[in-house]
């Protein structure tokens, strides 16, 4: 099919696709991924980011930068210098306001901190600029991910199919944390503002059935499509057979900070007084919130290709005491063909824990002999991977995962 | 021996580029050497002494007759500076010797005829500046003819023309105010264009300055791709004639023309006019097809076929050229003086005259024309209000002004208002003198594109100062946002003068810094109440100054009733006039939006609808009435949405109950408001309503009861709502029938009443 031909989508994005840093980044390519591959040539419209910016050319079909930043050798300019610095300053200072935010509880605070999520992310200059794309040449359909970018497709040009990927059900966000001992007091919304917001879609996607159920009952003139998390599935290398490495992924999030702290406090010194060679690897930026040396325990930080560090290790964690939406990293565990160990709200978004070839376990409990257990025995280890492999191969595949929606785009397309 | 006394003759005008000055400023050089007359020029306008060339200054009635009284025996031209007439009688009455000519400058009732008929018993002489002028003035005052001069401006002529004319290109050029009302400059937009369709190597020169020459400057961009048309700030009279000198056509397309001084000044120099065929001032100095062209008033092809005849035929526009300059002989200033001092002799001849006893000497409505303060005392019965405001523009906001004022001249206050002279506000300027109050230039602006320049010492000293000279008994003063006008209501405190604050719009997000908070709670002690249009308004201002609710009044807006109450027949004769001005199809639903084009207005949220809009309904179309700082944006946005063709900006309007009349749905996409004027119009009009949930909107209209209502800012909810109530155009109809009598309780009258009582209470407050 030529490039004419190809039907457009424009995705919108608010920026941090690259590197992946989060499951919302991974399921994002997923989908756009399986887009391109069903014949759609993807419009990714997101903000600059920067050295990044070939990188994501390269997995679209057109890249729409708002804002770019020109990138020269010459000195950038003392203006755009101060911003910078202060771009990095609030970025450090981030955990402290929001300390401070929670010990002030209610009363007004000084500081200048938004918690309505909706109006905090809202990103008036990319709706603007994500109009002027749509206009030049209208699309088939234009999605945004998450919620709060949904005013985006208010700007978008008649006839153009309005797609929200929801990812997260944003108002639950709060009250689960509340529920599991959690803290996302920085961030609020309410039931009725993201309703609101999602009414601007004319099709919701649900990342998982549950939710797919309260988007319906939130908006229920609005078409709800659930399109869980599809991850591509190498083929199958099992775990070195002597590997006593435990990877732990995660971006910078309460959940994850909770999760970790708790393997750290609970499971961590029992794993190495029984296996001392034991080592845990932490990628991604939930390391960012802890500053101290673990004995064994290795801070890779924000990693560009996390392929390495499946292949080494023998046990993948997710041990979150909460969370909504689908836990990606536990499917891109079960994906890797590795054997996942996790809290019961790691399975959040999968079919019965019961049915799932990975391992449920409380932290405080029994987590660190079943990883104990899964160290020392490689052949238990080796058919508990492979059927985790053999599960993610079906259950994940693109086209199960995303065929409603494939149906709908394809009703869309004009005959 | 020593020479006699010459008499002075006293010529009122205005500080201002105009051919009325130009035509001052030679008199006066051309009398230099009289033997018995001196000209003295008076300037009577309060804008700063721009000229710097007059002999006298006065802008009010005290001054001026302070200024009279001093000269002795003299004649008084008191031009369109109605107001000295009641001075002359005055000085009459106290015994000088005066003598005033009557001078009839345009082909106009409203400003010439009308003011002249009024105070003809104190002119000894009247001049009408064309035969046209004169004889009308002569049948209107049954005037003895000999009382009448013809008296056509005079020029300074050449003797013999040295001089150059291309067509290479052809130069074209207009001198004069920049105004649509008498000069009809827009005209020039269609000519340029025919110009360039027809080929003809031109260049066009306009100097002067106006209303209109934003206005003109942004339609000529638009048919004037190689930038032919330029535009020249106003020179100085005795630079013109060289300017005339260098140009080959006269061009000027005015519906009514007294003599224009421009044009003879230009045919001296040798330029050829082609201009309009005016009732006035063009019979006996321009013979068409012989030293210039005559076209109908509007018939830019008459004037572009002209214009291309003399770019082909060089010898011809020569030829036409040295006539033109012939026929300006007769006005030259040497002729000029002989005439001029018949018409002082013949004054002179006659005794003064005083005004009849019997009579009052003040208009029931001001005329058109510089106006003079009654004194530097508040000497009304009621005292003295100040009216200030540091706005730019012209709005709703600005417009409550006027009808305070109005209602305060009514209730026998004098009103003096107090806010800046610029471009945008010189019809609100026109508008206080007719509903008899004063205008005192006071530019405290610190709002728009200027923001931040003029230091704040400057605004703090200006408003003092002219405070100080006019003394008001008590202050209204009018924020148009909350956040301007600090300095001025500092001076105001500081002269403890007492302040009635109305703040017309209070943004949702408002909040001050504690030392703000700290210096308004020091103003209010010193006599400053605030008032609110609105409930909603009314808790957020509370809020922001951590003051009590009930300290704050609430005076809601209020329309005029009956200026928009709809009637079927005009209804009908609006709805076709108006498609038909604008050139849209009869059966087209039109849309309108009144209102400033800022951000506050929300025309920015309404972009994005319209595609969808016109996708389910083609024969929809916006009007936006208004004009403001965002247009420029608003036409790209409108240009990025593929909209520019369903919206036609209107401008500014002096005709909104014909637009609201004419229109079939009222959008208000509103981000925050006060009490809009606009929506209660369209309430009043009888018009269905889409507006948003603002501030203080929600207590005038109700949703689905007076119309419908979505969020602010919002897109979403405002596409969803528009579409739904152009599907359903009847029940529409319905609820702007509902709303047409609730707006029956937000009458104007009652507005300007309260407004009036609160300030009266506020003045008596101990």
């Amino acid at each position: 099919m030529s490039e004419t031909q190809r039907p457009r989508i424009l995705w919108i994005h608010p920026g941090g696709l690259l590197p992946v840093g989060g499951g919302g980044a991974a399921r994002t390519w997923a989908l756009i991924g399986c887009l391109r591959d069903q014949g759609y040539a993807v419009e990714l419209i997101t903000g600059d980011q920067g050295e990044y910016n070939e990188a994501l050319e390269a997995r679209v079909d057109h890249l729409w930068i708002e804002n770019r930043t020109v990138h020269s050798a010459a000195r950038p300019s003392l203006k755009m210098r101060v911003r910078e610095s202060l771009k990095t300053l609030y970025k450090r200072i981030d955990p402290e306001l929001r300390m401070l935010h929670r010990l002030s509880g209610r009363v007004p605070l000084l500081l200048p901190v938004e918690t309505d999520l909706l109006k905090r992310n809202r990103r008036r200059r990319l709706e603007q600029f994500a109009a002027a794309v749509a206009y030049k040449n209208p699309p088939l359909a234009a999605i945004v991910s998450y919620a709060w970018l949904a005013p985006v497709l208010d700007h978008m040009p008649p006839g153009t199919l309005r797609i929200i990927d929801t990812i997260d059900i944003q108002y639950k966000r709060q009250e689960t944390a509340a529920v599991a001992g959690g803290n996302l007091d920085h961030i609020t919304c309410s039931r009725e503002d993201e309703a609101r917001e999602l009414g601007r879609a004319d099709v919701l996607l649900a990342i998982q059935a549950e939710e797919g159920a309260t988007l319906k009952a939130m908006c229920p003139r609005k078409e709800v499509i659930v399109a869980e998390h599809a991850h591509p599935v190498p083929e199958y290398v099992p775990s070195p057979e002597g590997s006593r490495e435990i990877l732990y992924i995660g971006n910078r999030y309460d959940p994850n900070v909770l999760g970790l702290r708790a393997i750290l406090d609970h499971v961590w010194p029992e794993v190495r007084r029984a296996c001392p060679r034991a080592t845990l690897t932490v990628c991604g930026r939930v390391g960012e919130a802890f500053r101290r040396n673990v004995p064994g325990v290795r801070f890779a930080g924000q990693v560009p290709d996390l392929a390495p560090y499946y292949q080494r290790a023998a046990v993948v964690l997710n041990p979150v005491p909460y969370g909504t939406g689908l836990k990606i990293k536990t499917v891109e565990g079960l994906a890797q063909g590795r054997c996942v160990v996790c809290s019961e709200a790691g399975t959040g978004g999968l079919d019965n824990p019961g049915s799932l070839p990975l391992v449920v376990a409380d932290v405080r409990g029994e987590m660190a002999r079943e990883i104990l257990r899964l160290l020392e025995a490689p052949i238990e280890r080796h058919a508990l991977e492979k059927r985790a492999w053999d599960f993610a191969r079906t259950r994940f595949a693109p086209v199960r995962v995303y065929g409603a929606l494939l149906t709908r785009l394809a009703a869309q397309r004009p005959r | 021996m020593p020479s006699p006394r010459k008499i002075p003759v006293i010529v009122a005008l205005g500080d201002f580029a105009s051919g009325v000055t130009s035509w001052a400023l030679r008199l006066r050089e051309a009398f230099a050497d009289h033997p018995r007359y001196v000209i003295r020029l008076m300037n009577c306008a309060d804008t700063g002494n721009r000229i710097g060339a007059f002999d006298l200054s006065a802008t009010t009635q005290a001054r001026a007759s302070a200024l009279l009284s001093a000269c002795g025996e003299a004649i008084v031209l008191p031009n369109f500076v109605w107001d000295l007439f009641p001075v002359c009688a005055e000085r009459v009455a106290a015994g000088q010797q005066l003598r005033c000519v009557g001078f009839c400058r345009a082909d106009s009732e409203e400003e010439y005829y009308a003011p002249l008929r009024w105070y003809a018993p104190l002119c000894n002489q009247f001049a009408g500046v064309s035969p046209v002028c004169a004889a009308t003035l002569a049948e209107q005052l049954a005037l003895d003819s000999s009382r009448v001069h013809t008296l056509p401006t005079g020029v300074w002529v050449p003797q013999s023309l040295k001089r150059a004319y291309q067509t290479a290109p052809l130069r074209l050029a207009y001198g004069g105010r920049v105004v649509q009302a008498q000069k009809r400059v827009l005209d020039f937009v269609p000519l340029v264009e025919k110009l360039y369709r027809a080929g003809v190597d031109f260049r066009f020169t306009i100097v002067g300055a106006g209303r209109q020459r934003d206005e003109l400057q942004a339609a000529l961009a638009a048919v004037d791709p190689d930038k032919r048309v330029c535009f020249e700030a106003r020179r100085k009279p005795e630079a013109m004639a060289a300017f005339w000198a260098e140009q080959d056509v006269f061009v000027q397309a005015s519906a009514f023309e007294g003599t224009s001084n421009s044009m003879l000044e230009s045919m001296a120099q040798g330029a050829v006019p082609v201009v309009t065929r005016t009732e006035s001032g063009v019979d006996g100095i321009v013979h068409d097809g012989e030293n210039g062209f005559l076209v109908a008033v509007g018939d830019m092809d008459g004037m572009a076929s002209a214009i291309v005849t003399l770019a082909g035929d060089p010898e011809r526009l020569m030829r036409m050229g040295h006539a033109a300059h012939a026929a300006t002989v007769p006005y030259s200033m040497e002729a000029y003086v002989e005439k001029f001092t018949v018409l002082l002799d013949a004054a002179m001849a006659d005794s003064p005259r005083s005004w009849p006893a019997d009579c009052p000497i003040v208009p029931p409505k001001p005329f058109h024309g510089i106006r003079l303060a009654k004194d530097d005392d508040a000497g009304s019965e009621k005292g003295r209000i100040a009216i200030v405001f540091p706005s730019p523009l012209r709005g709703g906001a600005e417009d409550y002004t006027l009808r305070i004022a109005a209602g305060g001249v009514r209730a026998g206050y004098d009103v003096q208002g107090a806010f800046p002279g610029k471009t945008a506000l010189k019809g609100l300027i026109q508008d206080y003198f007719h509903v008899g109050a004063f205008h005192n230039t006071l530019e405290i602006c610190d709002v728009g594109p200027k923001a931040g320049q003029a230091p704040l010492y400057k605004r703090f000293t200006r408003t003092l100062r002219l405070l100080r000279r006019l003394r008001p008994r008590v202050v209204l003063f009018q924020l148009c946002g909350m956040q301007y006008g600090l300095v001025s209501l500092f001076a105001i405190a500081w002269l403890r003068i007492p302040t009635l604050v109305v703040f017309q719009l209070v943004r949702d997000d408002l909040s001050f810094s504690i030392l703000r908070r700290a210096i308004h709670r020091w103003m209010r002690r010193r006599g400053q109440q605030y008032v609110v249009v609105s409930q909603a308004n009314r808790r957020l201002l509370a809020r922001a100054f951590a003051m009590r609710e009930e300290d704050i009044l609430c005076i809601p807006n209020g329309v005029d009733l009956k200026r928009f109450a709809n009637n079927p027949e005009n209804r009908t004769v609006a709805r076709h006039r108006i498609r038909q001005e604008l050139g849209l199809p009869h059966d087209a639903l039109l849309c309108l939006t009144v209102g400033r084009l800022s951000p506050q207005k929300g025309h920015d949220v309404l972009v994005p609808v319209i595609p969808h809009v016109v996708a389910a309904y083609p024969n929809v179309h916006f009007l936006w009435a208004g004009d403001g700082p965002t247009e420029k944006v608003l036409r790209k946005q409108l240009e990025r949405y593929r909209a520019a063709e369903h919206v036609t900006f209107l401008g500014k309007r002096d005709d909104i109950p014909a637009l609201l009349q004419a229109a079939d749905l009222f959008v208000h996409p509103a981000r925050f408001e006060g009490q809009p004027f606009s929506l209660l119009e369209a309430m009043a009009a009888g018009l269905p309503i889409v507006s948003t949930t603002a501030s203080g909107i929600t207590e005038v209209l109700d949703h689905d009861v007076h119309g419908l209502l979505c969020r602010p800012d919002d897109i979403g909810a405002l596409r969803n709502t528009l579409l739904h109530a152009l599907g359903d155009l009847a029940r529409m109809a319905d609820l702007a029938q509902s709303a047409q009598k609730r707006v029956e309780d937000f009458s104007g009258d009652a507005m300007v009443a309260q407004t009036l009582a609160a300030l009266e209470a506020l003045a008596e407050r101990p």
